[in-house]
């Protein structure tokens, strides 16, 4: 039953927004290179199934990744134990340099924006790390603030999804209407992925992605580009 | 007889009956004078390493053989590879990894690969492509661990089957769990399970349409970053112009210490044009040498 008196629900609707002032909007997350190539089809016709095939992919591949990385941080955060390793995994996880550098800014912004808005010595202690990947900012936050984990994973993985959603609709023909029946529409995708995450261990995660992960290497070639990533 | 060629014409009758082997090979590199010497500190079938010569850039270089013709159902196969201070080591397998189908009921068979790149020391490894055939069960693993100023050229050319044949993603399972690391940090790491019979692997962030897929390390520790990104840019400058409805590359910088070329490619010799051009470039970049491509025996 929900408690309208326990704030963290409505802490966990602020922190996942996407339109949270952490520049996750300046980044494409490989889909400006993906519609370079040819991969994702611009056509109005032909780019929904395009995007939604594409993203169901991503939540069978990196969104599991994530999303397993993200339980993780979530656990130690409410253990408040260290998360270095995490980075460095999902650094070395990450192999094109763009996206590894727009997680890391995204992850640094999160935690200063959220030591700012919850006073915490944990959170702070977070902000000192140079090497922080949103992902886990997020999960350890949510774990600082005891929010549900499974909550936790789905909010990350819903705003994933709508970022990824949201800059295909400004680079090819995705109206309003279809975006919104995208992200409707992979609701099962991710509450399968929130599943999925339960009782992996981050060492066992797998993820094959050559395609997008050579998009998101080939993004800063790019003659025109309208993201940073 | 001796009692080592007595053991190998065992386990040899072991693989001819259809029975898994389990191979270990064990070379290490010593620098003695200016020249790198080559030990072998054990050595079972299916594997097989006659001697390491040099090249005009005075690198030891080893083919590794198969005898058995490819990796059989249940093999598990262990490779280690230990590259000592300051030496230079080119290793090349003889031909591509064949993965044969699987007999019902058998584990998937393995390769578990361990380098060490010692302080100073320079490592290529350059095997042919991996085919896995219709059937097939494998998993590989690697570790590679680099010392301080210590050098890495690695590739992997991964096919999705007998292409020519007309036979495409038709084995079983294809999983690999690599890590490359320097001593304070790991550098890459790829892990990742291809099941074409419960994913479709033709997806758009798969495969897609390709048929052959390649990553390139190129890593040398203490390497600035800055120059890690010079590079990088100039290599994708490559990337693009080598680019095409037949063959797609990028190039990008690792969290530290090397960076990464992925192509992939609808015909193998796409693949290997590509991978030569590139090692080309970055050694001569990073390492001020040309890259003398393995002499091949067949």
């Amino acid at each position: 039953m929900f408690d309208p008196s326990d704030l963290s629900f409505f802490q966990l609707l602020q922190l996942s927004d996407s339109a949270l002032p952490i520049g996750s909007m300046a980044h494409s997350f490989g889909v400006e290179a993906l519609v370079f190539d040819g991969e994702i089809e611009e056509g109005a016709e032909t780019c929904a199934i395009s995007m939604a095939a594409y993203l169901d992919d991503l939540l069978c591949e990196g969104l599991l990744v994530d999303a397993v990385c993200c339980r993780e941080a979530h656990a130690r955060g409410i253990d408040r134990t260290q998360v270095c390793d995490l980075n460095e995994y999902m650094s070395a996880l990450r192999l094109a340099r763009e996206s590894r550098e727009a997680s890391l800014t995204m992850g640094r912004r999160f935690v200063a924006l959220a030591a700012s808005l919850h006073s915490d010595s944990a959170l702070l202690e977070l902000t000192r790390l140079e090497e922080l990947h949103h992902v886990v900012a997020f999960g350890y936050t949510c774990g600082v603030l005891t929010i549900d984990a499974d909550l936790t994973v789905g909010s990350f993985l819903h705003q994933a999804t709508l970022n990824i959603i949201s800059a295909a609709q400004r680079l090819v023909q995705l109206g309003q209407s279809r975006a919104n029946q995208i992200a409707w529409n992979l609701k099962p995708a991710i509450a399968r992925t929130v599943h999925q995450s339960r009782g992996f261990p981050l060492s066992e995660v797998i993820c094959f992605a050559h395609v997008a992960d050579m998009a998101c290497m080939r993004h800063p070639c790019l003659p025109t580009r309208l993201f940073v990533s | 007889m001796p009692d080592g060629a007595l053991s190998i014409i065992r386990r040899a009758a072991q693989h001819d009956s259809g029975l898994p082997l389990c191979g270990h090979l064990d070379v290490s590199f010593v620098k003695r004078g200016n020249r790198t010497r080559m030990t072998v500190r054990k050595q079972e079938p299916p594997w097989r390493v006659i001697r390491a010569f040099d090249n005009a850039e005075s690198q030891a270089v080893l083919h590794l053989h198969n005898v058995s013709g490819g990796i059989l159902s249940g093999d598990s196969l262990y490779l280690s590879i230990e590259a000592g201070p300051g030496t230079c080591v080119q290793i090349t397998s003889v031909g591509a990894t064949k993965i044969h189908r699987a007999r019902c009921n058998s584990s998937p068979s393995k390769v578990c690969t361990s380098i060490r790149v010692g302080d100073g020391a320079m490592l290529e490894y350059l095997p042919d492509a991996t085919i896995p055939f219709g059937g097939s069960r494998f998993h590989q693993c690697a570790v590679v661990t680099l010392g301080s100023n210590a050098g890495l050229v690695w590739w992997e050319i991964l096919s999705a089957g007998r292409v020519a044949k007309g036979e495409e993603f038709e084995f079983e399972v294809f999983s690999s769990d690599c890590v490359i690391r320097s001593e304070n940090r790991p550098l890459a790491l790829e892990r990742y399970s291809l099941r074409p019979r419960t994913h479709n692997l033709c997806s758009v962030s798969r495969w897609s349409r390709f048929r052959y897929t390649a990553t390139l390390y190129v890593c040398r520790t203490g390497v600035g970053q800055k120059e890690w990104i010079g590079l990088e840019r100039h290599l994708n400058d490559l990337a693009f112009s080598m680019s095409s409805e037949m063959a797609r590359w990028g190039v990008s910088a690792l969290i530290a210490d090397g960076l990464v070329i992925r192509g992939l490619a609808l015909e193998a010799h796409h693949i290997f044009m590509g991978l030569y051009e590139f090692w080309a470039h970055a050694k001569q970049d990073v390492w001020g040498k040309p890259a003398i491509p393995p002499r091949k025996i067949n």
